[in-house]
């Protein structure tokens, strides 16, 4: 099913899944007789990032992206497959070289209200990194970090003083990122880093983003449901549903001659200012309940061209030139 | 750091008049009650300062009042205005020690019970159910019995306000417990403590360092009522005699006492410290309803 990674990969999730148990307390099933019930967030996903790249997972809400982003950073135990970081599966490393992997590796998330210590000072959820992986000694030297890491994401180290209230929320998603950087990681999992700002910050975060994955060779795995913003950063580019990888290709690529319906779908809903009035195809209905997800193809209710295999039968990710593909239709070359 | 005159609780405070004039009167009585060695004019619990002749006299402004004793004495010829501050240090005392041992129990697994969750949850939680089923003051009575059987008779009184602070600190637990749980479910699920976990920093530490400090609003205010609540326990209980003993008597201790005397008229002996229990308890309860509005955001 997934393309065999090279060697070169820095990042590989293989076949990875996550299960939640969301079933009632025992007491209330045992009433109620019904079963246990999972939900299915990540169902076997597989991709690969290779080192200095970008690569963006993008889907609407609910489909297991942020899973995946926690599966990524180990936050999260895979339920089956495994996640190998520099060729090094993390849930089986002894704890000391666990720290070591950890070190390398961080995570900006979705919520910058949420996402620093409202009671702490800017300056010690900076450090805080700093000081668990023992990367500086004694106040001057952490001091000096933090002032020099708060210049770098573009605020004054005077600001390591404050309280994160006093920022917005295009600073304090600086802040989050200058607490990722504190520990000079590798690879920076970004949890939808901007969908919580005005648009007119979002690009300079992103542009921020950028020039630090320049200046220090960063691997970003992006994860988001803005498509302008996932052109605007990625180089490749993984399309997530209910769970799954339904498409993977170059960004170019993807963004010009996208080949799974749902691809073209989420295309499609981008509007466009030109008014070029050109045909749309329209795919109507919601994102089904995840904990009682279609059979087959996932997409096959909401997808125009499925057919009775689509319902029936699971399509595997198939290279089709610059990009890989589960289709059917696109296999069958209906499409 | 900015100085706590510059915070909005010490604005909100100023401009409180019922919350000043509270924390002025509690103020006031908690000095004078710490300060009883020095300012109280005899010393009710030496013993071979007593006399027995100065039992029963009454308040100085009626007759046969002496102007030596201000509000007059109770049975054993102590003074009444010294035995009140020696018996508020103690009830002032016993209140703020078991509302800290409440607060330290309760935190505690209130904590653990809603970071840990699972079993270890659900097993806390039920036996605060359970210890929920019963009123505090039989919880307080159940837990000193207990105490009481198990320490040798002789050292009972020595050990008396300890078994005290004992059983009114465990009766009163399970709200701390419960409020630092809630806050601490909502709290777990926050990125900053994911970016915690993350670099792999403690569970121990991620809940002393990250969520208590976020967790303890609610808890203040809890506290503060609570110290209210524990001084009435404590009185209740040596009301009912199973408190500290006469000889180093609290407010409770003394209105006991003074309500034998209540019928034969002399209720000087029961009145006052009734008074001081009650203007006391008002203070700190109206503090702590002020600052429950105070920290209350949407009451502003």
């Amino acid at each position: 099913m997934p393309s065999i990674p090279s060697s070169a990969d820095f990042v590989i999730a293989e076949a990875v899944a996550r299960h939640f148990d969301v079933s009632k307390p025992w007491l209330a099933r045992a009433i109620e007789r019904s079963p246990r019930v999972f939900l299915k967030a990540v169902d076997g996903v597989s991709f690969s990032v290779a080192k200095g790249e970008t690569l963006a997972l993008v889907g609407e809400s609910g489909c297991g992206k942020s899973t995946v982003a926690r599966l990524v950073v180990g936050l999260y135990r895979p339920t089956s497959g495994r996640v190998l970081f520099d060729g090094m599966d993390m849930a089986a490393l002894p704890a000391a070289e666990r720290a070591r992997c950890r070190r390398r590796m961080q995570m900006i998330f979705q919520d910058p209200y949420a996402s620093l210590n409202p009671r702490w000072r800017v300056r010690d959820i900076v450090a805080e990194p700093l000081r668990a992986f023992g990367l500086a000694k004694g106040r001057a030297e952490i001091g000096e970090r933090v002032g020099a890491l708060l210049s770098q994401v573009g605020l004054s180290p005077a600001d390591g003083e404050k309280y994160p209230h006093e920022f917005s929320g295009g600073q304090r998603q600086r802040i989050s990122i200058a607490r990722a950087l504190s520990s000079n990681p590798e690879f920076l999992v970004c949890d939808e880093p901007t969908s919580a700002l005005d648009v007119s910050v979002q690009a300079q975060i992103l542009n921020l983003m950028r020039d630090l994955q320049e200046e220090l060779g960063l691997t970003y795995l992006f994860i988001s449901h803005n498509l302008a913003a996932v052109r605007h950063i990625s180089d490749r580019v993984g399309v997530m549903y209910l769970g799954r990888i339904v498409e993977t290709a170059d960004s170019g690529t993807l963004f010009s001659a996208p080949r799974h319906p749902y691809t073209r779908m989420l295309l499609d809903a981008i509007p466009d200012i030109a008014m070029s009035g050109r045909e749309r195809e329209t795919t109507g209905g919601e994102v089904p309940n995840p904990l009682d997800p279609p059979s087959g193809c996932h997409f096959h209710p909401r997808c125009p061209f499925a057919d009775a295999r689509c319902r029936a039968e699971t399509p595997a990710l198939k290279r089709y030139g610059a990009a890989e593909t589960a289709c059917h239709a696109v296999e069958e070359g209906r499409l | 750091m900015r100085g706590w005159r510059d915070s909005d609780l010490w604005y909100f405070f100023t401009r409180s008049r019922i919350a000043v004039a509270a924390a002025a009167v509690a103020g006031t009585m908690v000095l004078a009650a710490f300060l009883a060695p020095v300012i109280a004019p005899y010393d009710p619990f030496d013993l071979a300062s007593l006399d027995l002749l100065d039992a029963h006299i009454p308040p100085f402004w009626l007759e046969d009042g002496e102007a030596r004793f201000p509000i007059g004495t109770d049975d054993q010829g102590r003074d009444l205005l010294s035995a009140i501050l020696y018996g508020a240090r103690i009830s002032i005392g016993v209140g703020i020690a078991s509302v800290l041992l409440s607060l330290f129990v309760g935190v505690g697994l209130g904590l653990v019970s809603g970071y840990a969750g699972g079993r270890i949850d659900a097993f806390i939680m039920r036996v605060a159910d359970i210890q929920l089923s019963f009123p505090a003051i039989l919880i307080a009575l159940l837990v000193n019995g207990v105490l009481r059987g198990i320490l040798p008779s002789e050292r009972q009184d020595d050990l008396a306000i300890y078994v005290l602070v004992l059983s009114i600190g465990i009766s009163g637990w399970v709200q701390y417990a419960r409020t630092v749980r809630g806050s601490t479910l909502v709290e777990k699920n926050k990125e900053y403590v994911q970016a915690a976990r993350l670099i792999g920093i403690s569970s121990a530490r991620i809940m002393l360092r990250h969520i208590l400090p976020n967790a303890m609003g609610p808890v203040l205010v809890i506290a503060t009522i609570h110290v209210a609540v524990a001084i009435i326990t404590e009185a209740t209980l040596s009301f009912l005699g199973i408190g500290v003993p006469p000889t180093e008597p609290s407010l409770g201790t003394l209105i006991r006492i003074g309500n034998d005397f209540l019928f034969s008229g002399e209720w000087w002996v029961t009145i006052f410290p009734g008074a001081t229990l009650a203007v006391l308890v008002l203070s700190v309860n109206l503090l702590g309803d002020w600052l429950r509005d105070a920290l209350n955001p949407k009451l502003r």
